[in-house]
């Protein structure tokens, strides 16, 4: 049994894996958002990953999924889950504390997923590490307390902002357990809020007129020197104070590439496969069309001959080699190789991508060779042209492709292994 | 047997065109072809006629062969919109030779395309509606993507140097200078071609042919007729076409167009020729890979050797097989329904002696190579005296 938490923008950065009792628990370093993940493929991604880990054996799992949008018909016909059942827990920014305990009453996996904004991610990350460090085991006043309406109740949690004390009992409490402190840090464009405790102070004033990126000031007298300190995640910019004598270990710090305000802002404002009826759809595929092809679109499922016992992914009525009529065989493996690849740059792409294409720069397509020998174009995500090559392994994951009709059309991609 | 001949073949210059509508230029397409020959054609002798065309402009989708028939004479003849994609003419000129030999005097094959009075967004609407829809549009590529997955792994597979790919537009843009009807009129070098900008990799903009607008007119003839006004035919000495798979990962290779082998092969056999006959051609190079491809699928070369012989000079105007004499898609222009005749309209002016500065010296047979969008279909017609 493992623990697969699902966190976008930022990690649980623990790489050993840590006894809590009967439940080991394994951590799964999450990448930073990229512009065709949302929850929805965060936890179809984390399911199919379970579902590798534990090949038939899942018969049960728990789903929270907090205060985000999510598509669970998407989910479920992207996982196809034929022999598990799935709970699903909504408790809005409780939901990861909640379908936490619902995993280890029951002993079973649970995915969680949640969108970042500011107050909700962090009091759900804050509770995540320490569950997954143990505190909760050994501290059921929180739980209890909670029901009470104590100063760690419900309301208290809705609002989302600790006061200075208890945040500071709540990462001691943490310290004591990891032996340092993990900060975690993220923000949301749509959120006006300024987070302050005395172990860090967190300034976000955003809003559609004006960003700026956070600055993460670390200033606590708790920390001492030799004290490790770890950030992780998202798009902070460290500064230290000259009072700060502790040990900085930044495991992420700023965003990958220098982006100019404007485009942050239309990022954020907008999907980036959203061009609202300027552009021509040409060459349109309904929506129905889109939905009814889950099997082939957001899964590998190959048709086989009985005839010749050919394969082919994507799947066709006939068979190529001997025209006998196909029928449905199984989802190919996820593990696959490179045939050919490009980088779309301006100009080469459909209408349908151009915002993308102008958001990120570049985007890759590939055609990609199967277990079983069919090959498939797709596009590689996660990546730039330079660092794949013909013949390098690859492996599908789940992802946003495209918006048409006002909703978002799913699909996989692939990334490097 | 009877023969088919070509009796007359004309076309617009290739480009922008903004103001003219397709009735505009298909007029002066037609003109440009009744002038192209000494002898008058009596154009009631016209018995059907092939329009071939993929996006009418944007503007006229339905019906398009109809208005063109009463804007140039011929109000009342059996016409019809043939498409398939960049091979549209190519398939129209087919369809006209099945005419003749079905009993007509007189067809009439052509192609009109009006892409740069169109905005952007319009003119990739064109562009990426040719590959497959399903798949190859939804993973985001259009045929500047599909064609540069072709040409990595072309590289991958033979070595394929890119400077070779870079050479066709070189020498292309060397034999537009001469051709009056041609989009582009200047020569480009090496440098300033592996310089531009990508489009997709390994592709640069000059290893991309361009939008254009423009029409072309081809009058086809039985032998009867011909006979009548002309000691000298041009003949179609065969036709060969063919389709594949529209995915390009549905193949069993990217890097060989099975449609060109196949409508090669068809066109030499019902010739009684080979391909070492053939003097010179003109190829379907919307991107420079895709000359590439073609002088090998055509049989000129081996599969992985085109190269070398394209940085010799082999394929140049003074080289051992001249090939998009013309220009070619790439310095000629590329509106997509007209480029099959457009080619058509290249090896009539070469054959009859009338290719100006381009003229290559005692040509007997040419070769017009044209593929619709990234190999589904392809046409061959060898021309000849």
């Amino acid at each position: 049994m493992k623990l697969i938490n699902v966190f976008p923008r930022f990690t649980l950065d623990m790489n050993e894996a840590r006894d809590l009792g009967s439940i080991p628990a394994k951590y799964l370093r999450s990448m930073k958002l990229g512009y065709d993940e949302d929850a929805t493929t965060l936890a179809v991604n984390a399911f199919l990953e379970l579902k590798e880990l534990y090949p038939g054996e899942l018969e049960e799992i728990v789903l929270g999924i907090g205060s985000c949008e999510f598509n669970l018909g998407v989910f479920l016909q992207a996982t196809a889950l034929d022999e598990t059942k799935v709970v699903v827990v909504n408790d809005g920014e409780l939901s990861g504390i909640t379908a936490m305990e619902k995993s280890f009453e029951s002993q079973i996996p649970f995915i969680v997923v949640d969108s970042p904004s500011s107050e909700d991610v962090l009091v759900d990350a804050v509770l995540s590490s320490a569950a997954v460090a143990g505190w909760f085991e050994e501290h059921d006043s929180y739980r209890t307390g909670r029901a009470e309406g104590t100063k760690y109740s419900r309301p208290r949690y809705s609002s989302g902002v600790f006061t200075p004390s208890e945040e500071a009992v709540l990462l001691r409490k943490l310290k004591k357990y990891t032996g340092e402190v993990t900060v975690l840090v993220s923000y949301d464009v749509r959120a006006k809020s300024r987070i302050n405790s005395v172990v860090h102070s967190v300034q976000c004033d955003l809003g559609f007129t004006g960003a700026v990126l956070p600055v993460l000031e670390l200033s606590n007298p708790e920390i001492n020197s030799g004290t490790p300190v770890r950030i992780v995640g998202s798009d902070a910019k460290v500064t230290l104070h000259s009072d700060f004598l502790g040990d900085v270990d930044v495991i992420y710090q700023n965003t990958p590439r220098n982006y100019p305000l404007s485009k942050y802002l239309l990022r954020r404002s907008l999907s980036p496969h959203d061009d609202p009826g300027r552009t021509p759809q040409g060459a349109y595929i309904s929506t129905p069309v889109y939905l009814s092809e889950s099997a082939s679109r957001y899964r590998l499922e190959a048709v086989i001959c009985p005839n010749c016992s050919s394969s082919f992914f994507p799947p066709r009525p006939r068979c190529k080699r001997c025209g006998g009529k196909t029928r449905p065989w199984k989802d190919l493996s996820r593990q696959a190789t490179v045939y050919s690849i490009t980088n779309i740059l301006k100009g080469a792409s459909p209408t349908e991508f151009d915002v993308l294409q102008r958001l990120e720069g570049e985007y890759l397509v590939a055609i990609v060779e199967l277990e079983n020998g069919s090959r498939v174009i797709t596009q590689i995500t996660d990546a730039d042209i330079q660092d794949i090559d013909i013949g390098d392994p690859v492996k599908m994951v789940f992802r946003k492709i495209y918006n048409q009709d006002n909703m978002e059309r799913y699909g996989y991609k692939f990334v490097k292994l | 047997m009877s023969k088919v001949a070509v009796l007359a073949a004309g076309q617009t210059p290739f480009g922008t065109h903004n103001g003219k509508t397709m009735k505009d230029l298909f007029v002066e397409a037609m003109e440009s072809a009744l002038n192209s020959v000494d002898y008058s054609v009596d154009l009631t002798r016209i018995k059907e006629a092939f329009i071939g065309n993929l996006g009418a402009g944007g503007s006229q989708l339905g019906n398009p062969a109809a208005l063109l028939m009463e804007h140039v004479g011929l109000h009342g003849v059996s016409a019809r919109r043939v498409e398939n994609a960049c091979a549209s003419s190519g398939f129209a000129f087919r369809d006209a030779v099945a005419a003749i030999k079905n009993g007509a005097d007189l067809a009439l094959a052509g192609g009109v395309e009006i892409m740069n009075d169109l905005p952007s967004p319009h003119q990739r609407y064109w562009l990426g509606v040719s590959g497959d829809t399903e798949w190859e549009r939804t993973a985001g590529a259009t045929f500047a993507g599909i064609y540069a997955l072709i040409a990595r792994r072309h590289m991958y597979e033979y070595g394929t140097p890119r400077e070779a790919l870079a050479m066709c537009a070189v020498k292309n843009h060397k034999n537009a200078v001469d051709n009056p009807v041609a989009q582009f009129r200047k020569a480009v070098s090496m440098e300033r071609v592996l310089a531009a900008p990508t489009v997709a990799h390994p592709l640069g903009l000059f290893d991309c042919c361009p939008t254009s607008d423009g029409a072309s007119v081809v009058i086809l003839a039985s032998e009867e007729y011909a006979k009548k006004v002309t000691d000298d035919p041009i003949w179609v000495m065969g036709s060969g076409a063919a389709s594949d798979h529209l995915a390009i990962h549905d193949r069993d290779s990217l890097t060989t167009f099975s449609a060109t082998r196949k409508a090669v092969r068809e066109a030499l056999d019902s010739a009684a020729l080979s391909i070492e006959d053939i003097d010179f051609a003109e190829v379907h190079d919307c991107f420079t890979i895709a000359e590439l491809l073609a002088i090998e699928d055509l049989g000129f070369f081996e599969k992985g050797k085109a190269s070398d012989a394209i940085l010799e000079g082999e394929t140049s105007r003074d080289g051992v097989i001249p090939i998009n004499t013309s220009g070619g898609l790439k310095a000629k222009g590329h509106p997509l329904g007209a480029t099959g005749t457009g080619q058509i309209v290249e090896l009539f002016k070469q054959l009859s002696g009338k290719a100006g500065k381009r003229q290559l010296p005692d040509v007997e047979l040419g070769l017009a190579h044209n593929v619709g969008g990234s190999g589904a279909t392809c046409t061959v017609h060898i021309l000849g005296r």
